[in-house]
């Protein structure tokens, strides 16, 4: 108690109120800030893998020959039944 | 007539200065001079505190014509630096937003894209925006310069800016020095703070750095989507992620090398000669000298450190769930702050200093470049919840 009379005084002196003002809504601020900074930062996060993900391009590369390889086995297979 | 009544004008600058009110502009001269000193001497923020500085100077001469004066014979005379405040800050916030196209296209987002958890770290460590916000709201009865003030937090000159513009504070030359100011001591600020809440042991982990590959379609399409999220969520911070992911942009496109280019380096120095003269003209003796301006520049340390505990209390967090070997060095969570890349080096070279063979640069870059996308996040959500919390 004689701390915030200390504060008071030295407010009064500097002009300047020592009082919670906007308590409430402060805490409300930061809880309502930090909660809001993190669902858009876990969305962003959930952004990247997904784009990360999907324009992997070792792994296009990767699908592009297997899918080649697919092809060509079976012209190959093809092929094979028309000279048998 | 007195002889020397008629040659007064020569003297009336002097004699101002000891006049009831006029102390307070010589302290100011002495502030610009200091500002001055620490831009050129100590390096602090050269950029911005060497005009600024200057800037503090050219208003508080006595009857300075760099700003709006009234004469008696030739009614209102309009000053440069007042009609700079006016166009670029007061009218549409358009030099702080300009500035951030020239930084998005100087920011690589790679080491974060390739390591998107770091992103959890540029929030956490907006943590000190918002209880500088709770205290500040003890000492400023207005709600709004509360919260102009505890975004000196954000680490992020431009946002303080627009924040405090956007709510119209009176304190807006004093939080632009404080931000400034002590984004140049994060490397005396953040070893202190982390050393509070760390253990050497804690300091010692090591981080082994496995990146993904990042494709270019990555990187194009990330600003365009940070900046839809962004702003469905806090439609107040479109302005600023906007111009910042549109710089960025620019970069990734590499179709457009030499906007890029002019970004990065023409627009951005020409804003900031040009921004930080201006916001000279909110440096004014009978705004600045005031016992207001001695509680910001406290509380935007009480800011800076709590963002540097906020990250790394939410990094040592996270190591209760993960496995050993998988851990994070606590002090990566205290780069997420968005002094790019100050806070960064000051990780590593911390790390180094406890360990020689630890190297978190890349970690700690990822942590920075989040806390850039964070600060902006933080600015926008304050700029958004602030009016309805007042209105509520």
């Amino acid at each position: 108690m004689n701390l915030i009379m200390l504060a008071a005084s030295a407010g009064q002196a500097m002009d300047i109120e020592f009082k919670p003002h906007n308590i409430t809504e402060s805490l409300v601020l930061m809880l309502m800030g930090m909660v809001g900074i993190f669902v858009v930062m876990a969305v962003i996060l959930g952004l990247i893998v997904i784009l990360n993900k999907a324009t992997d391009e070792k792994k296009a590369q990767a699908r592009k020959e297997k899918r080649q390889a697919k092809k060509a086995a079976k012209a190959q297979l093809k092929d094979n039944m028309r000279s048998i | 007539m007195d002889i020397l009544e008629q040659f007064s004008f020569l003297y009336n600058g002097v004699a101002f200065f000891f006049t009831e009110e006029g102390w307070k502009n010589l302290v100011m001269l002495l502030i610009g001079g200091l500002l001055i000193y620490l831009a050129l001497v100590k390096d602090f923020e050269p950029a911005l505190l060497m005009p600024m500085g200057f800037g503090a100077i050219l208003v508080n001469l006595p009857f300075s014509g760099a700003i709006d004066q009234q004469n008696e014979v030739l009614g209102s005379v309009p000053g440069i630096i007042d009609w700079l405040f006016k166009v670029g800050i007061h009218a549409s916030e358009a030099m702080p937003l300009l500035l951030f196209i020239g930084i998005g296209a100087m920011i690589d987002f790679g080491p974060l894209l390739s390591n998107p958890k770091m992103l959890l770290f540029g929030a956490a460590a907006q943590f000190g925006i918002f209880l500088t916000v709770l205290v500040a709201s003890f000492m400023f009865p207005n709600f709004k310069d509360a919260a102009a003030i505890g975004v000196i937090g954000a680490a992020d000159g431009p946002t303080a800016i627009l924040v405090s513009q956007v709510f119209k504070s009176n304190y807006m030359g004093a939080i632009a020095v404080a931000a400034y100011s002590y984004m140049a001591l994060v490397p005396i600020i953040q070893p202190f703070a982390i050393k509070l809440v760390t253990s050497k042991k804690e300091r010692m982990i090591r981080m082994p750095y496995n990146p993904q590959s990042v494709s270019r379609r990555t990187r194009i399409l990330f600003p365009i989507f940070v900046m839809i999220i962004a702003g469905l969520v806090a439609p107040m911070s479109v302005s600023l992620v906007g111009m910042l992911m549109f710089g960025n942009l620019l970069r990734e496109c590499l179709k457009l090398e030499s906007l890029s280019q002019t970004a990065q380096t023409t627009l951005a120095n020409l804003i900031t000669i040009l921004l930080g003269l201006t916001i000279a003209s909110s440096m004014k003796a009978d705004q600045f000298v005031t016992w207001g301006t001695i509680i910001i520049m406290s509380l935007g340390l009480v800011a800076f450190v709590f963002d540097t505990i906020g990250g790394v209390l939410f990094a040592k967090f996270m190591n209760i769930f993960l496995p050993e070997g998988k851990k994070i060095n606590p002090m990566v969570g205290g780069a997420g702050i968005s002094a790019f890349p100050m806070s960064a080096r000051v990780i590593q070279k911390m790390a180094l200093k406890e360990d020689n063979q630890n190297h978190l640069l890349m970690h700690a870059v990822g942590a920075n470049v989040a806390g850039q996308i964070g600060s902006v996040v933080a600015g926008g959500i304050i700029l958004t919840v602030v009016p309805m919390l007042i209105k509520g």
